[in-house]
């Protein structure tokens, strides 16, 4: 067991998995005090598309998936904070939409692509290095921003009327927000795969907010409970000879569901 | 002449086509406890947020101590309806209260100023919240949440205090002790109560506006008849045991609330 840790790939699907715990653990607080799971799932898989066009262009298919996670966000932010449209339908259309443009470019795109199937469901034991540098750069990009705007998102975030009341600008606070989310779902793509992001991006999160009395704590905690879950997860994954992604997934919601029944031991 | 806290002159405020207010004028001095009653759908939420300057107007002109709402409004302390709270929220109640420190807060990256923990400091003093700074809100009761959304308010060093249905939550013995409250504050700022239960307008309030669509004011703090019938659209009886009015019943079997 200890050998393979001298092996790179694991070494490099170590490193991707505590990235990407960090930022899920950070934003995945926002996502589910402000009950944006629905949202991030749209945003998740509109990256589907950007997948394909990595394909078609012969590019990295992860910088696709910035391009359309960010595109999907600004275009769902643009619906729901400038149109006023109902935020379950246009999720529902970003999702299938950003699906049905990944199908299309992958049909288009000579030969074939053969590692779709780990884009879907994660592989991080083959999260190449270049991907970890590109996992890196918006991990501190994420970072930066949530500590520059910290209070301004937690108001509105916590009451959006009274924050506009304070004279913030909410709107724009919003979209911070929605690209925060964009941001975080690529590194996750990774690691569990686009089907997968939502459960790992709001299980860590829900699990922290049992035993937290503020974000910031429920922020720390999540992080810490994300790193354990993707750490114990890979190494389940690779000694069973499980598929890494789903073992990560299925592992975080048996802490969470042992969190969730350690509570009520607790309470008298 | 003396800066009134609030002005209103012609407002009027659209949705589309739809008018919900007009015509309403109306001034609240400096030290005045306001209040302004109406139904449920006469345009009470409406005023109010364009007077906190989140609704354009389609007429007319709103001044807070002279300024226009998008820079008056740092002088407003808002407390809104209670119900639309989500006290799951995991954040303490120093942190929320702090929140109407936040436009003072103009250095970035910077946090919280000595000044603006002993302005939350004072507030929770002031309402009977010390020492429970560090507990998360979901753990107060009904009462100390209904207080510490009072205390956000005053933490912000209004001189404008406006409430938006204050005492639908408020229990009667608590009432006695808010409307304590209400008086000790209005040596240092104006206060405005928009309610639609005239039950709970107190004796102290000097200033009364009835509102449905348009502003019906009768200059001192008589509800009369007439206003009523205008406001509520039918006849209301009005037995007065001292103060405060009660509304008994309106003919139509039930307030439409």
């Amino acid at each position: 067991m200890i050998e393979i840790l001298g092996l790179e790939f694991f070494q490099n699907a170590i490193v991707a998995g505590i990235l990407a715990a960090i930022a899920c653990g950070i934003v995945g607080s926002f996502v589910v005090v402000r009950r944006m799971a629905a949202t991030s799932g749209g945003i998740s898989h509109a990256a589907f598309g950007g997948v394909g066009l990595g394909f078609f262009l012969g590019i990295d298919p992860l910088i696709g998936a910035v391009i359309f996670t960010i595109g999907a966000a600004c275009i769902l932010w643009y619906l729901n904070v400038r149109e006023m449209q109902e935020t379950d339908t246009i999720t529902a259309a970003v999702w299938a939409v950003g699906m049905a443009l990944g199908i299309i470019f992958i049909s288009i795109t000579p030969g074939y692509a053969p590692d779709l199937f780990s884009y879907l469901f994660g592989n991080i034991l083959l999260v190449p290095s270049t991907d970890i540098l590109l996992m890196a750069v918006l991990l501190c990009v994420i970072l930066a921003v949530v500590i520059a705007l910290f209070q301004q998102l937690v108001a509105v975030t916590f009451d959006p009327e009274y924050a506009a009341v304070m004279g913030l600008p909410v709107p724009g606070i919003t979209l911070v927000l929605f690209l925060l989310i964009a941001l975080t779902i690529v590194p996750l793509i990774s690691v569990v795969g686009i089907i997968l992001v939502i459960a790992l991006l709001t299980l860590p999160a829900a699990t922290a907010r049992l035993y937290t009395q503020s974000l910031k704590t429920m922020m720390i905690t999540a992080v810490l409970i994300g790193v354990a879950t993707v750490l114990i997860g890979i190494t389940l994954s690779y000694t069973s000879n499980l598929p890494s992604g789903a073992t990560i997934i299925i592992l975080g919601a048996a802490i969470y569901g042992g969190a969730l029944a350690g509570r009520h031991l607790h309470l008298p | 002449m003396t800066t009134a806290a609030l002005r209103l002159n012609d407002v009027a405020v659209c949705y589309g086509r739809h008018v919900a207010i007009e015509d309403v004028t109306w001034e609240v001095g400096e030290h005045d406890f306001a209040a302004i009653i109406g139904p449920n759908g006469g345009g009470k939420t409406t005023l109010l947020k364009a007077i906190l300057g989140l609704l354009p107007l389609a007429a007319g002109n709103i001044s807070i101590f002279g300024h226009p709402p998008s820079e008056g409004r740092d002088l407003i302390g808002y407390v809104p309806q209670f119900h639309t709270f989500d006290f799951a929220f995991p954040i303490t109640v120093s942190e929320m209260i702090l929140q109407s420190r936040l436009p003072q807060k103009r250095r970035f990256l910077s946090g919280y100023s000595e000044e603006d923990y002993q302005a939350m400091e004072r507030a929770m003093d002031l309402i009977g919240l010390s020492g429970l700074g560090d507990h998360p809100i979901a753990d107060l009761s009904g009462g100390q949440q209904q207080r510490a959304i009072i205390a956000r308010a005053l933490a912000g060093d209004p001189r404008l205090l406006i409430l938006d249905e204050p005492t639908v939550y408020i229990d009667a013995p608590a009432e006695e002790l808010f409307f304590s409250l209400i008086e000790k504050l209005r040596e240092t700022m104006a206060v405005i109560i928009v309610t639609h239960d005239i039950s709970a307008i107190s004796g102290q309030v000097n200033k009364i506006a009835c509102l449905n669509r348009r502003l019906y004011t009768h200059g001192d703090a008589t509800i009369t008849d007439d206003m009523l019938t205008q406001v509520y659209g039918c006849p209301v009886d009005l037995i007065a045991h001292g103060v405060p009015h009660r509304v008994l019943r309106d003919h139509r079997g039930g307030r439409n609330d």
